[in-house]
C-alpha cells in the first residue's frame, strides 16, 4: 500500500511563533486498560508546530497514554504538562478549557452513525461552546478540504473506511486544536491530511504500531518498551 | 424541536436526554398527592387553632345553682356582681335559660344538689387581654361568697383543638421530609440511569470540550420536567379532593369521620386552605433539579 508519510516539520521553519511546550512528560506513566497494568515511564517534550510518533507493539499503553495526555484519565505516576499547565493541578471544572484546545482521531473513530457528516463535525464546535453562526463557515470550508462536501448531508454509518477517516479528521480540526492527537491513523487519505496539518504548523501526537509509518513520517520517534 | 430549528440549532449535544421521565413523573405525582393532601390538611387545622383557641381562651362560663331559699336567678345576679370585681373581666352576661344547661352545668363539674329541681344559670365572661384572672381563682371566689358555681375555662375544647393542629403540623412535617428524601432519591436515580445509558455520548462530548453544566443540563431539564408534570398533577388531585371536601357535605362527612377516628378532631377545611398546594410543586421541582443536578455531576467525575 502506499502512503504518504507525515512530514514533521522542522521547528525552525514553522510559521507560528515558538511558545512553551505544547506536551511535556516527565516521567509519566500510565494505567493500561482497566486492570492493574502499568505502562513504561516516558519523557519527551513536544514543541509547537512539531510532531512525535510514539510507537509500540499492541498493548503497550499508546493508548492509555494519548488518553490521558487528553485528560481522559489521570497519570498514575510521574507528570504531565499541556500548554505549560500541569495537569495535575488542573480543577476538573476547568478541564474543558485544556481539551478545546486539542483535537483527537480515536483509534475507533467514535463517529455517531445516526447523524450525518456535517452534523457529526457540528457536534464537536457545539461541544466547544460555538454557536452555528459561528460554525457554519469553518463547516462547510472543513467538509471540503477532507473532501466530504458530497457526502455531508449522508449518516455516517453511510460512508466507507476511507470516508469514516476523512471525517475523523474534519471533527478533530473544526475548532483548530493546538494539539492534534491520532490514535493508529491509518488510511492513505487520512495520513495526507495530517501531513498537510503538520505541515500548516499544528502540532501533532501519534501513536501508531506500524514502525515502518513512523520511520517514514520524519518525526521524532519514541518507542515505548512494555515495562516488565 | 421541530427540525427546521433543529437544522438552525445544529445537532443535539444529547437527544432525548431531556424528554421527562414517564416513571419519575408517575413517582412524583403518587408522592405530591400525599404531600399536598398534608399541606392542606395541616394548614386546616392551623387554621382552626389560631381562630379559636384564643377566642374560646378568651372567655369562661360559669354554671350557678341556686342553694337553700336562693333562686339559681338569684345566685345568678351575685355572681354577677362578683365576677364584676374581679380582675381583667371585661363583660358578663347571663345566657337565657335552656333545657340542656342542666347537662352542661352537670359536666363542668356543678354538684347534684345545685342542680336538681332548680336549674342552673349559665354565664358566659370575657376578658381583656390583660390582668386576666384563673379560671380556678374565679371559681374560689365565688366559692368564698357561698355560691355552689363551677367555671369552664373551655380547655376540653382547646386542647384537643390545639393538639390537632400539632399533630397535623408534625406529621406535615415529617411527611414532607419523607416525600421530599423520596422525590430527591427518586430523581437521583433517574438521573443516575439515564446518564449511564447515554456514557458513550456523554464521554465523546467530554472529550470534545463540552463543559459540566453543558451535559448537566439536560439532565437537570429532564428531572425538573418531570416533577413538574408529576407534582402539577398530584398536587391538583389532591386540591380537587379537598374542594370536594369543602364543598360537598357527603365527601366533607366521610374525611371528617377518617381524621377523627385518626386524631381525635377534625378541623373543618376552607377555601383558603387550598392555597397551601401550590407551594409543593416548586418545591418538588426545585428537589427533583438538584438531585439529577448533584448526580450527574458526579457521574461526569466519574467518567472525566
Amino acid at each position: 500500500m502506499s502512503r504518504k508519510p507525515i512530514k514533521a516539520v522542522n521547528k525552525s521553519e514553522a510559521s507560528a511563533p515558538p511558545e512553551a511546550d505544547v506536551v511535556r512528560l516527565l516521567g509519566a506513566a500510565v494505567r493500561i486498560g482497566a486492570g492493574r497494568r502499568t505502562g513504561p515511564p516516558l519523557s519527551l517534550d513536544l514543541e509547537a508546530g512539531s510532531a512525535h510518533v510514539i510507537t509500540a507493539g499492541p498493548g503497550a499503553g499508546k493508548t492509555a497514554l494519548l488518553e490521558t495526555i487528553a485528560l481522559a484519565r489521570p497519570p498514575l505516576k510521574g507528570a504531565i504538562e499541556l500548554f505549560g499547565k500541569n495537569l495535575a493541578r488542573v480543577r476538573p471544572a476547568a478541564r474543558h478549557a485544556l481539551r478545546r484546545r486539542i483535537g483527537v482521531i480515536f483509534q475507533d473513530l467514535r463517529l455517531i452513525d445516526a447523524l450525518s457528516a456535517r452534523d457529526n463535525v457540528a457536534l464537536a464546535a457545539r461541544a466547544a461552546g460555538r454557536s452555528p453562526e459561528e460554525y457554519d463557515k469553518p463547516l462547510v470550508e472543513v467538509l471540503a478540504w477532507v473532501g466530504l462536501t458530497r457526502l455531508a448531508d449522508e449518516p455516517a454509518s453511510h460512508l466507507d473506511g476511507e470516508g469514516r477517516g476523512r471525517l475523523a479528521v474534519a471533527r478533530a480540526v473544526i475548532n483548530r486544536p493546538d494539539l492534534l492527537i491520532a490514535d493508529e491513523p491509518s488510511g492513505e487519505a487520512v495520513l495526507k491530511l495530517l501531513s498537510d496539518l503538520n505541515e500548516a504548523g499544528t502540532t501533532m501526537l501519534i501513536a501508531t504500531r506500524d514502525a515502518d509509518l513512523a520511520e517514514q513520517s520524519g518525526a521524532e520517534v519514541t518507542s515505548l518498551v512494555p515495562a516488565p | 424541536m421541530s427540525p427546521a430549528r433543529a437544522a438552525r440549532n445544529g445537532p443535539s449535544l444529547l437527544p432525548g436526554a431531556a424528554s421527562p421521565s414517564p416513571w419519575l413523573a408517575l413517582a412524583v405525582l403518587l408522592l405530591s398527592f400525599l404531600a399536598a393532601l398534608e399541606l392542606v390538611a395541616a394548614t386546616a387545622a392551623i387554621r382552626a387553632a389560631a381562630a379559636w383557641s384564643p377566642r374560646l381562651a378568651g372567655t369562661v362560663t360559669v354554671a350557678v345553682g341556686g342553694g337553700g331559699l336562693e333562686s339559681a336567678e338569684a345566685a345568678a345576679a351575685r355572681a354577677t356582681e362578683i365576677l364584676a370585681r374581679a380582675p381583667g373581666v371585661a363583660s358578663i352576661s347571663v345566657l337565657d335559660p335552656d333545657p340542656a344547661d342542666v347537662a352542661a352545668a352537670r359536666m363542668m363539674g356543678l354538684s347534684g344538689t345545685a342542680t336538681a329541681g332548680n336549674p342552673p344559670r349559665l354565664l358566659a365572661t370575657t376578658f381583656t387581654d390583660r390582668e386576666r384572672i384563673s379560671a380556678a381563682a374565679l371559681a374560689r371566689d365565688l366559692r368564698r361568697e357561698h355560691l355552689a358555681a363551677a367555671v369552664d375555662d373551655h380547655g376540653v375544647w382547646t386542647g384537643p383543638m390545639e393538639r390537632t393542629a400539632v399533630v397535623a403540623v408534625a406529621a406535615a412535617v415529617g411527611l414532607l421530609l419523607v416525600v421530599i428524601t423520596l422525590v430527591w432519591a427518586l430523581a437521583a436515580a433517574a438521573a443516575g440511569g439515564a446518564v449511564r445509558q447515554r456514557e458513550e455520548r456523554v464521554n465523546l462530548l467530554l472529550h470534545l470540550g463540552a463543559t459540566d453544566p453543558m451535559i448537566v443540563r439536560p439532565f437537570r431539564a429532564r428531572a425538573a420536567g418531570a416533577a413538574a408534570i408529576g407534582a402539577g398533577v398530584g398536587a391538583g388531585a389532591a386540591a380537587a379532593l379537598a374542594s370536594a371536601a369543602i364543598w360537598s357535605p357527603t365527601v366533607a362527612d366521610w374525611i371528617n369521620a377518617q381524621v377523627t377516628a385518626q386524631i381525635g378532631a377534625s378541623p373543618s377545611l376552607d377555601a383558603w386552605d387550598l392555597a397551601a398546594v401550590a407551594i409543593w410543586p416548586p418545591v418538588a421541582v426545585l428537589v427533583a433539579a438538584l438531585a439529577a443536578g448533584a448526580t450527574a455531576k458526579a457521574r461526569l467525575r466519574a467518567l472525566a
